[in-house]
């Protein structure tokens, strides 16, 4: 009779304890996750690659970003000028170093503040069911099918471009997904004997909540924070191409290939090296979430 | 039968009703006076007030709300500010153009996609599984304006096959599809590689279902297998994520548009965006909300073709 002694010892150890433990747990499972598939060690590695160079910008970059030199317009790529030099005669390898941290700042804020606060919606509608579940869901379900670029374009315009207001256009797109996916193992595990036996000693809802369902849910609400924060990256760089982004001069790699589009016809590199960093960092993203994925549910093998 | 078709498109218009009061509170709610917006902080209160009464931005909330809702069912949307015509005339001018493009996506897609999904699924874990699994996965990362950027350099400027500009315009077929051709296959390769995944997947289950071991111990050749008990099954998650994938669609066709300088609603938005049309804004929001409604209930109703089993619950 192992159980009653674990659940009688909880309330004695102190939550902190407990909360150790389920952390060292959840790192092991991502841990193993990792092991099972080799793929989202790739993701993992390239990701950390990007984000490393673009917290190093500064140090590394061989020109300041914005630094305009008329004479040097255009210039195709050189030992100087390694991506070449944009219509303004700014150097594109600065300008994608530097370009890389609005990306990366935009994408973990807004993603981070998506899956906190979708998540709670989710606990919450999962736990307590009933009518504010359905209708909770119903609009989560509404929004979710809504276009997130449309909704982002719109948040955006009328809000006015800059990096608070990417991130709350993002961050309001990004919320119906993780309600959604913190919702369905809720009503599960609410049903499990340990939540029974919890609600029995008298704790409290937000105890079993946080304490209890939230470890259970929290892999698979990661991986999707990994493949959502893909799409974040992805929306705002699309959102600067329209015209929409963090305002020039500063660099966006969205804005640069806006930029680099009107100078296609001769200089094709202004618009190609910012499009490859992007798909880059979507694609290392992509296959972290998608490889991390596969080991926690091996029902769901690659779906999209 | 007839009271599931009753059921969905009696939910469809309580979600529709949802949807367009959220979009006539978004447009509301958002910090800034719309009036202002358009007219800039120089504006005199006067210049404003008068802008205000030719919105309807004047008389009380639950009067604008009433307004909104009379006006999106019997087709009026408004004026738009730039042009002067009706916002529903303006939408209804380009809207074949975005439906002719997201339907040659979607067909080229599921002819892409399906195929492949189904193939990598039966070759599981094998080198054709693993390569198309990457090629779906590097196909889904692409945003559609960074593939629309390297597709027109490679097939209109490089090797010269299609035109640089689509009007969509075209007087003859021929004309028409070379239009439709390169904006199509880049919406249409982006969407393959969804359908690849979702296909992939769902034949998989189906793979692992009881019926599909008994035809095997039955001797039954594996080809027909394939063709007569796994695809049908396939088709019912496929079907149904394909009209997940609206939202997608819609928003890689707005960036397919813009590079491709095709008439459409993307153009149309992009355009009230810079002009802050607001009658026009609200308008395309509630076109696009039609059109999410509409193929959700679409989708329901195939849904429901397909698989028999539907009907009943």
């Amino acid at each position: 009779m192992s159980t009653p002694t674990a659940t009688q010892e909880t309330p004695t150890a102190g939550s902190a304890a407990y909360f150790r433990t389920s952390l060292a747990a959840l790192g092991a499972g991502l841990l193993k996750a990792f092991n099972t598939n080799k793929t989202s060690w790739v993701g993992l590695g390239l990701f950390a690659l990007v984000c490393l160079l673009a917290l190093a910008a500064p140090l590394i970059a061989p020109h300041d970003p914005l630094d305009q030199n008329i004479l040097l317009r255009l210039r195709p790529p050189s030992a100087e000028y390694w991506l070449g030099t944009d219509a303004y005669g700014r150097d594109i390898l600065s300008r994608i170093l530097y370009g890389a941290r609005i990306s990366l700042v935009i994408g973990l804020v807004s993603i981070t503040a998506a899956l906190i606060i979708g998540t709670t919606i989710g606990l919450f509608a999962g736990y307590f069911g009933g009518r504010t579940d359905i209708i909770v869901m119903q609009t989560m379900d509404v929004l979710l099918a809504f276009p997130s670029l449309i909704l982002g374009l719109i948040v955006v315009a009328m809000l006015g471009p800059s990096v608070t207001n990417l991130i709350i256009a993002i961050t309001l797109t990004a919320i119906p997904p993780f309600a959604r996916i913190a919702r369905a193992p809720t009503i599960v595990v609410k049903e499990r004997e340990y939540i029974e036996a919890g609600r029995a000693l008298g704790y409290s809802h937000l105890r079993l909540m946080g304490g209890h369902i939230l470890p259970n849910i929290l892999p698979e609400v990661l991986v999707m924070g990994s493949l959502w924060m893909a799409t974040a990256i992805r929306v705002e760089a699309s959102l600067a191409f329209i015209g929409l982004g963090v305002s020039p001069p500063t660099a966006t790699w969205g804005g640069m290939i806006r930029e680099g589009f009107e100078n296609i016809l001769d200089s094709f590199w202004l618009a190609f090296f910012p499009s490859i960093a992007i798909l880059i960092v979507v694609f290392a993203l992509n296959l972290l979430g998608d490889g991390l994925r596969d080991a926690i549910d091996p029902r769901l093998r690659g779906e999209g | 039968m007839s009271r599931f078709i009753l059921k969905r498109v009696g939910f469809a218009f309580i979600t529709l009703f949802a949807v367009l009061t959220i979009v006539f509170f978004i447009v509301r709610i958002l910090p800034g006076d719309p009036a202002m917006v358009i007219l800039g902080d120089q504006a005199s209160q006067q210049a404003i007030e008068s802008l205000r009464a030719r919105l309807g931005l004047d008389v009380p909330l639950p009067v604008q709300y009433v307004d909104f809702m009379r006006g999106v069912f019997v087709g009026d949307w408004g004026t738009s500010l730039i042009s002067g015509r009706p916002v529903i005339t303006e939408i209804l001018k380009v809207l074949p153009a975005t439906i002719e493009l997201t339907l040659a996506a979607l067909v080229l897609g599921a002819a892409v996609g399906i195929p492949l999904g189904v193939w990598s699924a039966i070759r599981r874990n094998t080198v054709p599984d693993y390569l198309i699994r990457l090629a779906s996965l590097l196909g889904l990362s692409f945003p559609a304006f960074v593939s629309a950027v390297l597709l027109l350099f490679a097939f209109a400027i490089e090797l010269r096959w299609f035109p640089v500009i689509s009007s969509g315009r075209g007087e003859t077929l021929g004309a028409r599809l070379n239009d439709l051709a390169l904006p199509a296959i880049n919406l249409g390769l982006i969407m393959a590689a969804y359908i690849t995944r979702v296909s992939r997947s769902a034949m998989l289950e189906v793979l692992g279902q009881d019926y599909v071991r008994t035809a095997k111990a039955k001797g039954i050749a594996f080809g027909q297998i394939i063709r007569r008990h796994c695809l049908r099954n396939t088709m019912i998650p496929v079907v149904t994520v394909v009209g997940l994938y609206l939202g997608i669609l819609i928003g890689n066709s707005v960036l397919t548009e813009i590079v491709f300088n095709r008439p459409g609603l993307g153009r149309l938005i992009v355009g009230a965006l810079n002009q802050r049309d607001y009658p026009m804004l609200q308008g395309m929001m509630v076109i696009y909300t039609l059109m999410v409604v509409v193929v959700n209930l679409a989708t329901d109703l195939t849904y429901g073709l397909i698989d028999p089993r539907i009907k009943y619950s």
